[in-house]
């Protein structure tokens, strides 16, 4: 009954209405989608990532204010005409076997200067010929101790004790001596890539009683100052070096010299 | 006859000759950096910090602690110090900075720039080998000091650093496995991904302007590439099965992956825009999976089970041939920048290891050994270094290496970080 009653009452309601209802609700649910679309559009858009990047600029540095001369000083060393190295070591203390620098060889002439240089040479081949004596010479010179894969024929034999390569006590010696100069020379690679096959020579005075390094001299030079100067600073770093095997203690005294390579 | 006895007494008055190869990490003396009076010393300590560090990483110097110098309170021009309190401390490198914040009238780079100077030099010979000033915003200030340890590098080595860096690496910090860029550091982690999925194995356009993953976030392991300039994430393969181990081609138009479509993974190529499938590498004979090209574009590696069990190939024009040796499991292979060297992961007594060798496979050496696992290689962009992961410590670790091994230091520190990869 209240079924028909309602049927009956909706059909008497107005024809406009229901149009009129329709009309509000599908525009609010148009209104509604757009902006749920809008909102919903706007959070979902991508974020770009490279949002961190800082620009960094370099710059040419100011002047300096100071009154250095460090242009030219450091173009002096660049050219070898002013001494890098620190203030001078105290001159060594020369003992009769102490090595000491070849002189150059005496052009002919009897004048008393070329006289005083001959009976210089004459002394120290005197001591030469001492040395001699105290080594079962059948070689005079080791330039291969540290490359135990060396075919050269130059191995000493000093006192009886036979080939520096056999000897395990030389050996040993020499390796301690490599690796104390190894941990403080610091060559740049920046310099050794340009350079690939650099190599300084210095000569070393030790004494023979202490091990301390009395002196040392660049007997050539790399053309490198930069490097030089590290094969020097590395001398001056290790300062004392312990003593060989006292069979090859004359050999040490006799004179030392350290060919500074790269890597 | 003179002159022979003299030459003789010369030859021999050198006795002992003693060749020295010089020895590489260089001893570094950098003092923290000059600040004017009464200025804050944040960002002073963040441009210090960061060059200390990348210095550290570099692998070519021995950082000499700043609590054993002597000199204090001197100069970082030439000739406003003296170098005598570096000898006796045995620097060989010295490395002085100046901050000046930003706003300072010596900075002249205006109210928000500031200025990082560095001055650089040669202890044994007083020589300097670097006078260059920075400028960035304040919140630059890491940037700074990156580029003053790429600076430093250049000037002692001969090639720029590579430091500041970018890598993308998934990281499982927050439970997922999400992607993230972070810089060499370790600082500056950007979230790639936020999905809640699982995400691996991200891989660099060669611009760094795209990233491409494998995701789970539709259930099956799909490949996605995003734009990292425009957020935009699109798919790249969706084939039923797995599609991972992405390589962007040198060009940056073709993308390598592995697809299991029909069965045993193999390696395909598809267009890095559209997806649509541009060739099949291998086929059949096992598993293939992490492609990798060569830099020039004439071939690539892989790993594959075709020889039983797995190992890296290098295939160029068509043919396959073999490369690893070392044990009976290698995976992973990365191509060094110059490709003349591949890095690889192998299994090895104790876990895995990071092995290099030449291309071809000759001269291989092992870099890691007795530290857990260690995976994941990427080569940084100079061929200097390689970035892994690494449980050494307990836990999953980021880690930089020389090439060589003989340098390892740790990156990052909050675990959870696994597949770093270097942007080129």
């Amino acid at each position: 009954m209240s079924t028909a009653q309602g049927a009956l009452h909706r059909e008497s309601q107005p024809l406009w209405l229901p149009l009129a209802v329709s009309f509000v609700g599908h525009t609010g649910i148009l209104a509604f989608t757009l902006i749920v679309s809008a909102v919903v559009g706007r959070c979902s858009t991508p974020e770009p990532i490279i949002q961190d990047a800082l620009e960094v600029s370099v710059v040419s540095l100011p002047k300096s204010k100071t009154n250095v001369p460090d242009k030219a000083t450091r173009a002096a060393v660049q050219q070898g005409t002013a001494p890098p190295e620190p203030a001078p070591k105290p001159p060594p203390v020369e003992s009769d076997l102490a090595f000491q620098q070849p002189k150059p060889v005496p052009k002919p002439g009897p004048t008393d200067a070329d006289r005083r240089r001959r009976d210089e040479e004459m002394r120290k081949l005197e001591r030469q010929q001492l040395m001699e004596d105290l080594m079962a010479a059948d070689g005079s010179v080791d330039r291969d101790a540290t490359d135990p894969n060396s075919t050269s024929d130059v191995a000493i034999n000093v006192n009886g004790r036979g080939n520096s390569k056999a000897d395990p006590e030389y050996v040993a010696w020499v390796g301690k001596v490599q690796r104390l100069m190894m941990q403080n020379f610091h060559p740049l690679t920046a310099i050794i890539a340009k350079n690939p096959n650099l190599k300084t020579r210095v000569l070393l005075t030790v004494d023979p009683s202490t091990g301390r390094i009395t002196q040392r001299t660049v007997q050539t030079p790399s053309g490198v100052p930069a490097f030089d100067a590290a094969a020097t600073r590395a001398v001056d770093d290790v300062g004392t070096i312990p003593l060989p095997p006292e069979a090859w203690l004359p050999l040490l005294a006799s004179g030392l010299a350290i060919d500074f390579t790269p890597p | 006859m003179l002159s022979i006895l003299l030459a003789t007494v010369t030859a021999f008055a050198q006795g002992i000759v003693i060749e020295v190869p010089g020895s590489a990490d260089v001893p570094l003396a950098a003092p923290k950096p000059q600040l004017p009076a009464g200025e804050p010393q944040r960002e002073a300590d963040m441009v210090w910090n960061a060059m200390w560090t990348d210095l550290d990483q570099s692998g070519y110097f021995r950082l000499q602690d700043p609590a054993g110098y002597l000199e204090k309170g001197k100069g970082v021009e030439p000739g406003t110090f003296d170098f005598q309190p570096w000898t006796t401390i045995k620097a060989t490198v010295l490395v002085k900075t100046r901050v000046y914040p930003a706003g300072h009238a010596s900075c002249g780079g205006g109210a928000d720039k500031m200025c990082a100077d560095v001055y650089a030099y040669y202890v044994p010979s007083g020589e300097e080998l670097l006078s260059t000033r920075f400028r960035g915003p304040p919140e630059s200030a890491r940037h700074l000091g990156h580029g003053i340890a790429n600076a430093v590098l250049e000037a002692t080595t001969g090639v720029a650093g590579i430091f500041g860096a970018r890598l993308a690496a998934v990281g499982s910090q927050n439970g997922n496995k999400e992607i993230y860029l972070l810089d060499l550091d370790g600082f500056g982690v950007t979230p790639v991904t936020r999905n809640g999925a699982i995400n691996l194995s991200p891989g660099w356009s060669r611009d760094g302007g795209s990233i491409a993953w494998t995701s789970y976030k539709k259930a099956n392991p799909d490949l996605y590439v995003k734009d990292l300039g425009s957020g935009r994430t699109r798919v790249i393969s969706n084939v039923r099965g797995v599609n991972t181990s992405p390589a962007f081609s040198p060009d940056g138009r073709r993308i390598a992956l592995a697809r299991s479509e029909s069965g045993d993974a193999d390696i395909f190529e598809v267009d890095a825009r559209t997806g649509e499938l541009v060739r099949q590498v291998t086929e059949g004979g096992g598993i293939d999976v992490s492609p990798v090209y060569l830099p020039d574009g004439s071939g690539m590696l892989f790993s594959s089970e075709r020889g039983g069990g797995s190992q890296i190939y290098l295939q160029r024009g068509g043919k396959a041939q073999r490369v690893s040796f070392v044990g009976d499991f290698n995976i992973d292979p990365v191509v060094s920048p110059d490709g003349t060297q591949v890095a690889w992961v192998g299994r090895a007594q104790g876990g895995f290891d990071i092995f290099v060798s030449d291309i071809d496979g000759t001269n291989a050496i092992r870099i890691t050994q007795d530290t857990a696992d260690n995976e994941d290689p990427t080569w940084s962009p100079d061929g200097r270094y390689l970035v892994f992961s690494s449980t050494r410590t307990g836990r999953s670790e980021l880690w930089i290496s020389t090439a060589d091994g003989r340098h390892q230091k740790q990156i990052t520190r909050t675990g959870g970080w696994t597949q770093p990869t270097f942007r080129w």
